[in-house]
């Protein structure tokens, strides 16, 4: 029996991430331009290591693996996982997104998951990473920023978290957060994980609040402690966040005026 | 002195503690005087088939032993399951499965009188809790099958045994245009292009 | 709040001209809320009444065109889960031979309820039931507000299009019609803004007539009754509007202005065919017909019948079309979708145009927590479809939100019955209690006034020497009254052991009463005559405590001798069998004596008050 609706108005979730590689397409250009092989090695091993662990995971929860599979999510993921560390060691890479995709995925049921495997597996990392400032990478920003407005108007990309970071990261200029901007990792994060579903809240009003948190928790740290790193901070913050998604939907949600 | 001046101090602590813990209790205390009886909120709850299967002459005096304590949950067949839940939820008491003397539960059905046999003779109609039995002496009785609650007990009144349960299934008569429909699978007649 | 964009309707269909549906080979027509007139292997012409209405929500059915009806029974109809209802086949003849048409000439003179009965008997199908709800005609109400609908209720349709293109002067004329009769202060036809081609064409017929054109520029869930009223009709019109869908309207002008019943209509046939168009068909055309027309292509296809959003998949093609078949749809048949859990992405939410929460709704609906639904205002939610339609995880949100939406309506349904029965047995409960009351108490009432009379006979009975001859004459009455009711018995009883008929039975009791009747106004007689006599002493004599035991004891006695009394007539009502009939004798007896003794005791008591 055919369900009901029989025409779609909305692409799926396959169909959107899809769009979102898409938009990160030139941005694995330039890492790939920038890097050389290293970076396709890197790209491939964390593609294969998440694609294994969601299977796993999804044989281990009983569910069917292949169409959860073709939705692209842990594709996602370990692309985006690739472009945020870069340089790090490949075994290191493997594992992390193995682990995200494991802990933060799978045992928080699958595509619904509350927290973001790309943020954990950024944080996962975080002790191995190098301790220096990572130095703005341009390039790298622009294509990313290129591929977001892509998505923008596409109207593929939920940008009221986004739009309440870069807000306090704009409103923050005279504290010195200026060199935020430049840093890839902020725009890959805004774009591709905070523009996520399921890991914020769901009404508008809760997103932008998500977004707003997010950045002035990230500045305040990045600004009051020693720790350089604005991706990995950031990915902590939404974390953090993403665990009071719920707490923000109770708050914003309403069964509405009655009619 | 100060141990005991402290002792003092302690006692009084404890003291305003319990004011204040018994003010807010009072305050906090759901109003229970607004609810009707316990008896009328089971009530509410039960079938009202009147049947009596329950070994009560009817719901409310099956209602009034359950809030005196004097019956158990699960005794009441034409509730179901779902039923007894109710009963359990409201009473704060779990769950028991039917009772093993208690008639098991059967699927609505509403009483049919066959009229060519049906002889006058109205002892249905006084067993009838309900008044769902039309009819006068020696007139040819019917039941009415809205209002019928299928408890039978116009069954063994009966002098001719004219009356028979029948399922009470919504007929596909009742479906209008735009109302939910009960799926009702079709046999395909021919092939599909 | 970013709003999801509607495709534009697909306008493939509307620039094709309308095309009519060659005579299929069969028609299957539903039965729907009517009752047949005719037979199995009968011939109808065009237009003959075929069934009628049944109740008042159901409208009549008149065939499409000459031909035998080959079978009358459950069919499968086009309707969710196809079920089997009650429907008619008819086999054209080709000959297409119609009874004359019968224009109503003196319309402007009908009331709204003629009107509408009218439109019943033609078979001119609104929204539900009859175009005109027989229970608001009835009560004729001021209608501040009438609203033809002409949005297309579903992307993807076009028949009302194309009825406003083809036949915009038929429409203008019924829209005339209607102004007249139910006397609306304001009737508006509401079009869309796609429908662009009508929309000047309309624009100069509304010109010096006594409807307005309104646009509505809204998407797609405004062809709904609900936002339509919302958006056309101001604060104080909303209360009393009444909104009408075209093709109804369009029909209701061919059936009082010409005579022509309701037999045919525009479905928009698109999807995966040939030739996307708009064909007028005759009511019960198979839809392998409708396909086959606008140029099926060979492949598997799913059909859907109603549109998109809110259509079903019909499982077989012969299923003939109904009034409510706007569009069917070829869609190519898709894999067997496997819903992901929900990603809160929120778009059901931003999309829904009754501002619902989708996605609580949702988890409440499939964890059948009711009371829940009903908090997050299932009750409004239109069943529009497009959350459904956006859900990314391709979740079944219309699905689940209709079927909980029955559940609940099913639920309300047996609360209500449970509540009458509750009421039914409370009120039985009363009228038994209250009946025992009434009979107590006028049992004690006419017990007090026998006691009174026998009082007063008692105070007066040595100075009156009419008292014995009355009390004698009373017994005498008595005894004779059982003496020929023993008679009687006698001579029944052999028949009666045998069979007897009821009418003699009858006749028996009957002549039974009449002597307990006679007796009974022999008795009265005698103590009038008494009491006249003892009138005048009676208002002297004054009771004392002595005569008030007797009193008391004489009215237990007539009590109980009342009872008997009853109960015996009871028995004699309820019973035919001789047995019964022995035992009311007895009772009778019984009650006789019982009486016999009261009044002895009275008597006694006077003499030794003397």
């Amino acid at each position: 029996m055919m369900s009901t609706p029989l025409i779609r108005l909305a692409p799926t979730l396959a169909s959107r991430n899809r769009q979102q590689l898409l938009a990160l397409l030139p941005a694995i250009a330039i890492q790939l331009w920038q890097l050389g092989p290293q970076a396709l090695l890197a790209l491939l091993l964390a593609t294969a290591t998440a694609l294994l662990a969601d299977s796993l995971g999804l044989a281990w929860r009983r569910q069917a693996i292949w169409p959860s599979l073709r939705q692209g999510d842990a594709l996602l993921s370990a692309v985006l996982l690739s472009l945020l560390l870069p340089a790090t060691p490949l075994p290191l890479l493997c594992i992390c997104t193995g682990a995200a995709i494991l802990l933060l995925r799978q045992l928080f049921g699958g595509s619904g998951s509350l927290f973001h495997p790309v943020a954990g597996g950024l944080l996962l990392a975080a002790p191995w990473l190098p301790a220096s400032l990572p130095h703005a990478n341009l390039p790298l920003t622009l294509a990313l920023l290129a591929g977001g407005l892509w998505l923008l108007w596409r109207g593929l990309l939920r940008w009221h978290a986004p739009l309440g970071l870069l807000l306090v990261v704009l409103i923050a200029l005279p504290v010195g957060s200026g060199w935020l901007l430049g840093q890839s990792a902020l725009w890959l994060l805004a774009g591709w994980v905070m523009s996520d579903g399921s890991s914020t809240p769901i009404t508008s009003r809760g997103r932008l609040i998500h977004g707003q948190a997010a950045g002035m928790l990230c500045i305040s740290v990045v600004t009051l402690t020693t720790h350089p790193d604005a991706g990995v901070t950031l990915a902590a913050c939404l974390l953090l966040l993403s665990a009071s998604a719920p707490l923000l939907d109770s708050l914003t949600l309403s069964p509405g005026r009655r009619t | 002195m100060t141990l005991v001046l402290r002792l003092l101090l302690l006692l009084l602590a404890i003291w305003l503690l319990g004011k204040i813990l018994r003010s807010s209790a009072q305050k906090l205390r759901p109003a229970t005087t607004s609810l009707p009886p316990l008896a009328d909120r089971i009530d509410a709850l039960l079938p009202q088939t009147q049947c009596g299967q329950c070994g009560h002459a009817g719901c409310q005096p099956y209602a009034q032993a359950l809030a005196r304590g004097e019956d158990s949950i699960n005794r009441c067949p034409p509730g179901g399951e779902d039923g007894i839940r109710k009963l359990a939820a409201l009473l704060h008491t779990d769950y028991l499965p039917f009772a093993a003397d208690a008639p098991p539960p059967k699927p609505k059905a509403v009483a049919l009188i066959d009229e060519a046999t049906c002889i006058g003779c109205t002892l249905c109609i006084q067993a009838c809790p309900v008044d769902a039995i039309l009819g006068s002496a020696k007139q040819m009785h019917t039941v009415l099958a809205d209002e019928c609650t299928g408890c039978e007990l116009c069954l063994a009144p009966c002098p001719v045994d004219c009356i028979s349960m029948r399922p009470a299934t919504s007929q596909p008569a009742d479906w209008r245009w735009g109302y939910p429909v009960i799926a009702i699978k079709a046999i395909k007649p021919g092939s599909s292009t | 709040m970013s709003r999801l964009s509607i495709p534009p309707a697909y306008t493939a269909a509307s620039q094709q001209p309308l095309a009519t549906l060659p005579l299929p080979a069969q028609l299957n027509l539903w039965l729907q809320g009517s009752r047949c007139c005719v037979e199995v292997g009968q011939r109808v012409l065009k237009h003959q009444l075929l069934a009628e209405a049944d109740s008042e929500f159901g409208v009549a059915l008149h065939a499409p065109t000459s031909g035998h009806i080959r079978a009358i029974g459950p069919l499968p109809q086009a309707l969710p889960d196809a079920p089997l209802l009650d429907g008619l086949q008819l086999q054209p003849d080709g000959q297409d031979e119609a009874l004359p048409l019968q224009a109503d000439t003196d319309w402007p003179a009908l009331s709204p309820l003629a009107l509408a009965i009218r439109l019943q008997d033609m078979g001119v199908m609104g929204q539900h039931g009859p175009l005109l709800p027989l229970a608001w005609a009835a009560a004729a109400p001021p209608l501040a507000l009438l609203i033809i609908n002409a949005v297309e209720n579903e992307p993807f349709l076009q028949a009302d299009s194309m009825l406003l293109r083809e036949q915009a002067a038929a429409v203008a004329e019924a829209m005339t019609m209607l102004g007249r009769i139910l006397q609306p202060v304001r009737l508006v036809l509401a079009i869309q803004q796609e429908q662009g081609a009508a929309i000047n064409a309309l624009r100069s017929l509304a010109a010096n007539q006594c409807w307005q054109l309104e646009v509505i520029q809204a998407p797609y869930p405004a062809g709904d009754d609900a936002p339509l009223l919302q958006s056309l009709a101001r604060p104080e019109e909303s209360s009393n509007s009444l909104c009408l869908p075209l093709a109804g309207v369009y029909a209701a002008g061919r059936a009082i202005l010409h005579g022509e019943p309701c037999i045919s209509r525009i479905v928009t046939v698109s999807g995966a065919v040939g030739q996307p168009q708009n064909i007028l068909a005759l009511l019960g055309s198979p839809v392998a017909d409708l396909l086959a027309c606008a140029g099926l292509p060979s492949q598997q296809h799913a059909i859907v019948h109603g549109g998109g959003l809110r259509g079903f998949a019909l499982p077989d093609t012969t299923i003939g079309i109904h009034q409510h078949s706007h569009c069917l749809l070829a869609l190519a048949a898709q894999a067997e979708l496997i819903a992901q859990p929900c990603v809160r992405c929120g778009d059901c939410a931003s999309i829904c145009p009754s501002q619902l929460q989708p996605q609580e709704l949702y988890w409440h609906c499939s964890e059948q927590q009711l009371e829940q639904a009903q908090h997050w205002r299932l009750a409004d939610c239109s069943q529009c479809g497009l959350c459904s339609a956006v859900c990314p995880s391709q979740l079944p949100l219309l699905e689940t939100f209709r079927q909980t939406s029955q559940q609940l309506l099913l639920a309300e349904q047996q609360q209500s019955a449970t509540d009458a029965a509750r009421q039914r047995h409370r009120f039985r409960q009363f009228r038994l209690e209250r009946d025992k009351q009434e009979k107590a108490q006028r049992l004690a009432e006419r017990a007090a006034q026998q006691a009174a009379k026998l009082a007063q006979q008692a105070a007066t009975a040595p100075s009156q020497s009419t008292t014995p001859t009355a009390s004698a004459a009373d017994k005498q009455a008595a005894i004779a009254a059982a003496m020929t009711r023993a008679a009687q018995r006698q001579q029944q009883r052999p028949d009666a052991a045998a069979s007897v008929s009821s009418s003699e039975r009858d006749a028996a009791i009957a002549a039974n009463r009449q002597a307990t009747i006679d007796a009974a106004m022999a008795r009265a007689a005698a103590r009038k005559a008494a009491q006249d006599a003892a009138k005048a002493a009676a208002a002297e004599t004054s009771a004392d405590s002595s005569e008030q035991a007797g009193l008391n004891q004489q009215q237990q006695a007539l009590i109980q001798a009342a009872m008997q009394r009853a109960n015996a007539q009871k028995a004699a009502a309820a019973s035919n069998s001789p047995a019964a009939m022995d035992e009311d004798k007895k009772a009778l007896i019984a009650a006789a004596m019982a009486r016999a003794a009261a009044q002895k005791a009275a008597r006694d008591a006077g003499e030794q008050e003397k």
